[in-house]
């Protein structure tokens, strides 16, 4: 049987295991990207928020300081991929006197903390408040500038294409179930074959706990699962929490949150579960309800999707990223939760220093190629620029997806239904998915498959019959 | 020359564009999908007018209306065009989100809105094997005995009791409502009140009117929540009509319940629909109940009139 040899294997195609890749394509070395799923992020990278973050507390975690130096590397890396980013402040509401009058102490220690970072705090009296968000009602707030939110579908995207660009090599649908060490590096064993590596890096996500005890490391991860609920248009301008002055932690976290599709969220919610379960319950949406719903003075919006996303939660409540015990050319990232879009960057920087550390040899590459900017058509038609036919049939009409757009997200990895959903924004509009008969024909023709093979995410996800 | 852009050839953008036909006033009908019908391609009876309309009317099949940012434009293969004003909106029902409607659990494969089902039956395709159907009316009926004539298993959930009769073919009814879905890669099953019921397809055929460019007048069951094919023709040929008015005298309408075409109509006209199912409505002094779930009343001939809902 063939094996393959490589420099460095990265199990996992997470938001985190891509930016290590991408960090990765800059320098001579062979990559191998391994990943379970029919696609990139179709795990924990899948069901977020998209928030770009500031200073988490507990403030001098490893979390709160990978997610600050993150937040500083996306604008530049937003501008070379070419995804939207749209910067924001996040606005904590009082809603009674006595939340008012804790507001100058709060604005104290949070200055304190933020300030030295770089991050703007404010106090908000009620005018002001109205006046940067009419349709939030409360007595006044807190403001922390330097949020975003982030497109994460196509920042995913163009993170895989980025590398696929620079020569590195992915492995869908194969899931690494053994791994032996050897003298010379590690044999990794999949239901596809056998891949070795020099280096292997244990981005993994959910299953980082069971990947890293392939090799005899032992952590313990439980499961946080957090449900958002989405409305159709824009409610708030800035991200909106209510202020908590006691922490409580079934309400803990979620904000209103104004994605980059003009869309809102509310959310996440945090709930102890498990790593499979990505149901939305009824209790999950009341939480929701009763956190966000009173601060609103409109609430005529109309919601249009429910989902979940499943946190992998460390002992310690903190990123683990380290060697294993066994040899520094296996490193482990175990429990990368929230804020962890946020930190990837960084979290990615770490690891090409603790390669190094460890022996590798990182030579810079003499040329790197950029990926172009996905056009979608309706910006074409937004610029007054001709069309040609294929860009004329809208499949979408809610989110304006043409056949064009599609082939395109097949051009740039699509595989799937959600491939092309989350390139494309395909169904996620008010109509909640009334143009899917016509997108599973569209797309199949385009996969060139019968329609009957497309699946919505791999497996048993099967989508039509005859 | 175009004179309107009527969005939608279903029932009620062809029952607009007949009408302004007769009236001698231009118009184009465009339409997203590559056949006209809309939710009413399958109910035999009404396919037959739309097909008796298509004799008299053109459709511009596979031309979209969209929205980018602020802009509404018509898009087709090759091609686009700003809408921006003489445009009437008849693209009909939206179809109820989960949320919307209390459904809770996973988000499997197999779940389908019911427009997506009918073009699934367009193009040859079906959305399962063993299918249930949640909705409260016709369209949930039609759909069933069309999926039924293809040999597939067919249920229909609805929480109220559907009408005796309306049932031609044996689909088994569940009274209920769904609140749970099962299934990691497709549908497993469906939570019904308290019941799960094994299935692999969950189509959801409850619809809220729904204008989806509200910069622009709309016919239909995109303003109007009815089930009823006579009333739909009608809120096209009062459009087509209040288009057509060169009268500057208005009625104005003093009403606590949503009238179409609006609070403001042509004197010439004197004709709104009161939708509100079953309900008893007093118009300035004379009585009518509301046998359907909507009606079309013609008012007297004065500047106001008053329309209050009796509560009884
Ligand atoms: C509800 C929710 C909301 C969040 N909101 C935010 C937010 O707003 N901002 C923010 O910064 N962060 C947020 N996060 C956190 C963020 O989403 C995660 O930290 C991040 O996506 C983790 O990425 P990852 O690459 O580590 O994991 P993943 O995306 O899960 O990637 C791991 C990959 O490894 C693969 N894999 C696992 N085991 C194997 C194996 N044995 N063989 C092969 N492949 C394998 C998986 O298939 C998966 O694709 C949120 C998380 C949740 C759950």
């Amino acid at each position: 049987m063939l094996v393959v040899y490589y420099d460095i294997a990265i199990i996992g195609s997470g938001v985190v295991g891509l930016f290590i890749a991408y960090e990765l394509a800059h320098y001579r070395v062979r990559v191998i990207v391994i990943d379970r799923e029919a696609e990139p992020g179709f795990g924990v990278s899948k069901g977020h928020a998209g928030v770009i973050h500031v200073v988490q507390p507990p403030f001098n975690s490893l979390r709160s300081k990978l997610a600050i130096e993150g937040n500083k590397l996306y604008d530049g890396i937003a501008k070379r991929l070419h995804v939207r980013v749209r910067r924001l402040s996040t606005l904590l509401v009082a809603r009674n006197p006595i939340h008012l009058i804790a507001l100058p102490a709060v604005w104290f220690i949070l200055n304190r903390v933020y300030g030295k970072h770089g991050f703007r705090v404010r106090v908000l009296g009620p005018r002001e408040l109205r006046k940067r968000e009419p349709n939030v009602k409360g007595l006044g707030a807190i403001e922390v500038n330097n949020y975003g939110v982030i497109n994460s579908f196509e920042l995913i995207s163009q993170l895989y294409n980025f590398c696929t660009l620079n020569g590195i090599d992915f492995a869908f649908n194969t899931e690494v179930v053994k791994v032996k060490v050897l003298d010379d590096g590690v044999a990794i064993l999949t239901n596809r074959g056998e891949y070795r590596a020099r280096y292997v890096i244990n981005a993994a996500g959910l299953y980082s706990a069971d990947v890293a005890r392939m090799f005899g490391d032992e952590y313990r991860l439980e499961f946080g699962k957090g449900v958002m609920l989405v409305f159709w248009g824009e409610q708030t301008r800035n991200i909106v929490a209510p202020l908590q002055l006691a922490p409580n932690p079934k309400t803990k976290g979620g904000a209103i949150i104004p994605t980059v599709f003009g869309t809102t969220i509310w959310g996440p919610s945090l709930s102890m579960s498990d790593r499979g379960d990505r149901s939305v319950n009824e209790a999950d949406i009341e939480i929701l309800n009763e956190k966000f719903g009173g601060l609103l003075r409109r609430r005529d919006f109309i919601p249009i999707r429910a989902y979940a996303g499943v946190r992998p939660i460390p002992e310690g409540d903190d990123f683990i990223i380290t060697y294993s015990k066994l040899s520094k050319h296996i490193i482990h990232l175990v429990g990368i939760e929230s804020p962890g879009l946020t930190a990837a960057p960084a979290i990615a920087r770490r690891v090409i220093e603790m390669l190094r550390d460890a022996g590798a040899v990182l030579t810079p590459k003499d040329e790197v190629r950029e990926v172009d900017p996905v056009v979608m058509t309706k910006s074409i038609i937004e610029e007054g620029g001709t069309i040609n036919a294929d860009q004329g049939e809208v499949v979408c009409p809610c989110m304006g997806v043409t056949r064009a757009d599609i082939r395109e997200a097949i051009r740039r990895g699509a595989r799937t239904l959600d491939g092309i959903i989350f390139r494309t924004g395909l169904g996620m509009g008010i109509c909640q998915g009334m143009c899917l008969g016509k997108a599973i024909k569209v797309i199949s023709e385009e996969l060139g498959i019968d329609p009957e093979k497309l699946t919505k995410s791999g497996g048993n996800s099967w989508l039509v019959t005859r | 020359m175009v004179g309107y852009t009527i969005i939608g050839a279903g029932l009620a953008g062809l029952s607009l564009a007949l009408e302004l036909r007769k009236l001698g006033i231009d118009f184009e009908v465009i339409e997203h999908r590559d056949y006209a019908g809309g939710i009413h391609n399958i109910v035999p009876e009404v396919r037959d007018v739309i097909n008796e309309l298509l004799r008299e009317v053109d459709v511009r099949f596979t031309t979209t209306a969209m929205r980018i940012d602020g802009t509404v434009y018509a898009v087709w293969r090759g091609g686009y065009r700003r809408l921006i004003d003489n445009v009437v909106v008849a693209t009909g029902f939206r179809v109820m989100t989960m949320p919307e409607l209390g459904i809770y659990g996973d988000r499997p494969a197999g779940i389908y809105p019911h427009h997506a089902v009918l073009d699934m039956l367009y193009y040859g395709l079906l959305p399962g094997k063993n299918i249930i159907i949640y909705g409260d009316n016709t369209y949930a009926i039609y759909l069933a005995e069309e999926l039924m004539k293809r040999g597939v298993t067919v249920k229909i959930v609805s929480p109220i009791k559907l009408g005796a009769g309306t049932l031609r073919r044996a689909a088994e009814v569940i009274v209920g409502r769904v609140r749970y879905v099962k299934g990691l890669g497709r549908v497993e099953k469906v939570l019904v009140d308290n019941e799960w019921v094994v299935a692999d397809t969950l189509v959801i055929s409850m619809f809220k009117p729904f204008n989806r460019f509200p910069e622009f007048r709309a016919v239909g069951q995109a303003v109007i929540e009815t089930y009823d094919p006579g009333i739909i023709i009608e809120s096209g040929r009062i459009m087509a009509r209040e288009l057509a008015s060169k009268s500057r005298d208005f009625i104005v309408i003093d009403s606590d319940l949503p009238i179409y075409p609006g609070n403001r109509v042509s004197r010439d006209v004197r004709r709104v629909i009161i939708p509100c199912k079953g309900c008893k409505v007093i118009v300035n002094d004379k009585e009518y109940v509301i046998n359907g779930d909507a009606a079309v009343i013609d008012l007297p001939d004065v500047e106001r009139v008053s329309i209050r809902r009796v509560v009884s």
